[in-house]
């Protein structure tokens, strides 16, 4: 162990979503088993969850707070006007779904800015670590290494044997693919220059269309474990990029519970916070699982008081310690979210994906490809469809053989402890 | 009942006695049911160990009763925490749903009017009142428990119900004696209700005692399954024997303070909702998105 003195802090900075949160609570576990100091920076609304895991926070206070009034309100519009985008094809999400989160993005960047840099100054760190789709200038200003985390799916780091991020198509449809690259950098032309003013005001060089992040020149890290990665044209720098297996955070244990029908398989299921408040996309499901002979749990989120007459066979709960749910689970049917993906091939179960946004798709594709799941999509899905994909993964041998050994692999590969040391190997040992 | 029991465990009966609050009598014969049912042995040294863990247990015990329809009401919480039932029940649904006779479904109901788990309606229906481990009323009964929990350790009578004290302590560190991420969260649940009931009991002012022991009884329902992490859950447990020790060294203020600090650190809830690129939201939109 590091004397507390002597322990390097190391920032934090993921983005203000659940799976960049939660797979750096993760690596920061593991970083203070190793003597650092990890501590994190919070966009509004989120303080408090990282102190929930026992770590320090710092909030970064943005231009303009909104009220909590007008956060409610901000939600009530963006899912009134965004849920029935959730039902469209990627590509018909550019201008729907894409662009406009693109420029909330931008939008943050900005807002936070000045106090990002007064908060770096406070706390001094020996490394920051950017779990985000964008680069905040403070972060390159401050002359502190960063380490960059990519923990969407691997398109993220665009290649050209890789399909385009967000497009969730195979990199064999070369036409569709330039037809969406193209698409992508039409849609967000705007957008992409208003930010490379941004980043030119403040210093930084300018961005290859289409990309918000540059790479890291310290180190960055990877999750795309190695069952599912692309073969790059361009091949990484292993000096400088890091592939880790998956990076799954600790949990207490989770406890199973009894239900009246309590039979067969265990099914888990959750949809991110985002797609949890699609309540009548549940109670449609609900409508297919209570013709089946197993035993699903739902993590429903926050409106978990707007459901009755939940079927006898369905435990439904507002959080669950997932990765130790996803350990006992035969199924887990989720949205793509990089996390839940990376967490079931972690534990070998098979995924089935219904993606409703972002990398989603690209992940629902890339599992369907290297046959560790299947894919639904979201705007034509039948109950015989659905109930014929849980029952084909739950019968497939093969690919719970695969999983399996796969599982072993990723275990023993220790990916949380690599990426702490990966980060602890960032810090200048002169830094004062 | 405020023990942590695992199978395996020698069930003591003054142990049992005090912690129900109870004689010894009604423990005895508890003890030969269990052993009836297969949940318990004798053990050679005499006594009884415990032969399941617990949640088997309550279940089989819940099992028998429902058939019995002595605890059609237990049946009926359990339902609602587990959102299967609608707000509003009546008779005639619980006739269907439980297969119970009309006079046992009248008697469940009016023994949930009792506990104030549901309200008449209009006409035949019944409708179940907002408990406090509801996502929707948590803050409230956060807020309500901030007003009397320092309040009842302030209390002119209040005296420390030392036996029980002693039960919550070891409870307490016997849990924060585990190893990291082990114990979950319904451990810490029954920790938690053992705690704050001693506080309730010792206040020495019986209307504070009661308003308080009837809200943790609701908080005991079944339905809150909020979650906490370990690390909350250990700083939770710490924050108790805290405030354990300021009143042991009759340090009451700051024993009030720690539990308001206490309280506070606990209402905290994750973001219901989040995505990148928009503010975070604490509190649930109004209303379901349909």
């Amino acid at each position: 162990m590091m004397n507390r003195k002597e322990a390097p802090v190391i920032a934090f900075f993921p983005e203000a979503s659940f799976g960049a949160a939660l797979n750096c609570v993760g690596i920061a576990q593991e970083l203070r088993a190793m003597g650092a100091h990890p501590v994190f920076l919070t966009h509004g609304g989120f303080g408090g969850v990282f102190a929930d895991y026992g770590f320090d926070e710092f909030a970064v206070p943005v231009q303009s707070e909104l009220t909590e009034e007008e956060t409610q309100t901000y939600w009530q519009e963006f899912l009134s006007h965004h849920l029935p985008h959730f039902n469209m094809h990627p590509t018909d999400q550019l201008t729907t779904y894409v662009e406009p989160v693109w420029n909330a993005i931008v939008e943050t960047a900005e807002s936070v800015e000045q106090g990002l840099e007064t908060a770096l100054e406070r706390i001094n760190p020996d490394v920051v670590v950017l779990d985000n789709v964008i680069m905040f200038p403070a972060i390159v200003r401050s002359e502190c290494p960063w380490v960059r985390v990519i923990s969407c799916a691997e398109t993220e780091l665009p290649d050209n044997c890789l399909p385009p991020y967000l497009s969730g198509l195979p990199a064999s449809d070369a036409a569709g693919c330039a037809a969406f690259r193209d698409q992508y950098l039409e849609t967000l032309g705007p957008i992409h220059a208003r930010y490379n003013k941004f980043r030119q005001d403040k210093g930084l060089e300018l961005l290859p269309e289409g990309e918000f992040l540059e790479t890291s020149p310290h180190q960055n890290l990877l999750l795309a474990p190695s069952i599912i990665r692309h073969d790059r044209d361009q091949v990484l720098d292993s000096g400088q990029f890091t592939f880790l297996e998956g990076c799954v955070r600790q949990e207490g244990p989770y406890r199973v519970p009894q239900m009246p029908r309590n039979n067969g398989p265990l099914v888990y299921v959750s949809f991110g916070s985002l797609g949890a408040m699609d309540v009548s996309f549940f109670e449609s499901l609900f409508d297919v699982f209570k013709t089946l002979d197993m035993r699903f749990l739902i993590n429903v989120g926050a409106q978990i008081d707007a459901y009755s007459r939940v079927p006898d066979n369905v435990h439904l709960q507002e959080w669950f310690p997932q990765p130790s749910v996803v350990e006992q689970c035969d199924l887990f049917i989720h949205h793509g979210g990089n996390n839940s993906f990376c967490e079931a091939l972690y534990f070998g179960v098979p995924s089935l994906i219904l993606p409703y946004c972002w990398d989603g798709h690209d992940n629902a594709q890339r599992a369907v490809e290297t046959s560790v799941g299947l894919r639904l999509n979201r705007w034509d899905w039948t109950t015989e469809q659905l109930e014929n994909a849980i029952n084909q993964l739950l019968g497939d041998a093969e690919m719970k053989s695969r999983l399996a050994a796969n599982s072993e692999v990723m275990q023993l590969r220790k990916s949380v402890q690599l990426a702490a040391q990966k980060i602890l190997d960032c810090v200048n040992p002169n830094r004062i | 009942m405020d023990l942590d029991l695992h199978q395996g465990d020698r069930l003591v009966e003054k142990t049992l006695a005090d912690s129900c609050s109870v004689s010894r009598t009604p423990i005895r014969s508890a003890l030969r049911l269990l052993e009836k049912e297969g949940m318990a042995r004798k053990a050679a040294e005499g006594g009884f160990v415990l032969e399941c863990e617990p949640e088997k247990g309550h279940s089989i015990l819940n099992q028998h009763a429902v058939g019995a329809g002595v605890d059609l009401a237990g049946a009926i919480l359990r339902d609602r925490g587990a959102r299967r039932l609608d707000g509003a029940i009546n008779v005639t649904d619980l006739i269907r749903r439980y297969s119970v006779s009309r006079s046992a479904a009248q008697r469940a109901l009016e023994a949930l009017l009792a506990q104030g788990v549901i309200q008449k309606a209009e006409g035949q229906s019944w409708v179940f009142t907002r408990m406090p481990g509801d996502r929707s009323g948590r803050i409230e009964s956060y807020e309500f428990r901030l007003i009397l929990e320092p309040q009842a350790i302030l209390s002119d009578g209040f005296k420390l119900d030392t036996k029980r004290a002693d039960l919550v302590r070891s409870q307490t560190e016997a849990l924060l004696a585990q190893s990291e991420n082990s114990f979950n969260s319904q451990d810490f649940q029954d920790a938690d209700l053992a705690f704050h009931k001693l506080i309730a009991r010792s206040s020495g002012n019986q209307y504070l005692a009661s308003v308080l022991m009837a809200h943790h009884g609701l908080r005991h329902l079944p339905g809150g399954s909020f979650g906490m992490i370990d690390f909350r859950m250990r700083q939770a447990l710490d924050e108790h024997l805290r405030i354990l020790d300021f009143i042991e060294q009759d340090h009451f203020d700051l024993a009030a303070d720690q539990m308001r600090l206490h309280l506070r650190l606990s209402m905290h809830q994750r973001p219901s909702v989040a995505n990148r690129g928009a503010p975070a939201l604490v509190q649930a939109t109004r209303g379901s998105i349909r």
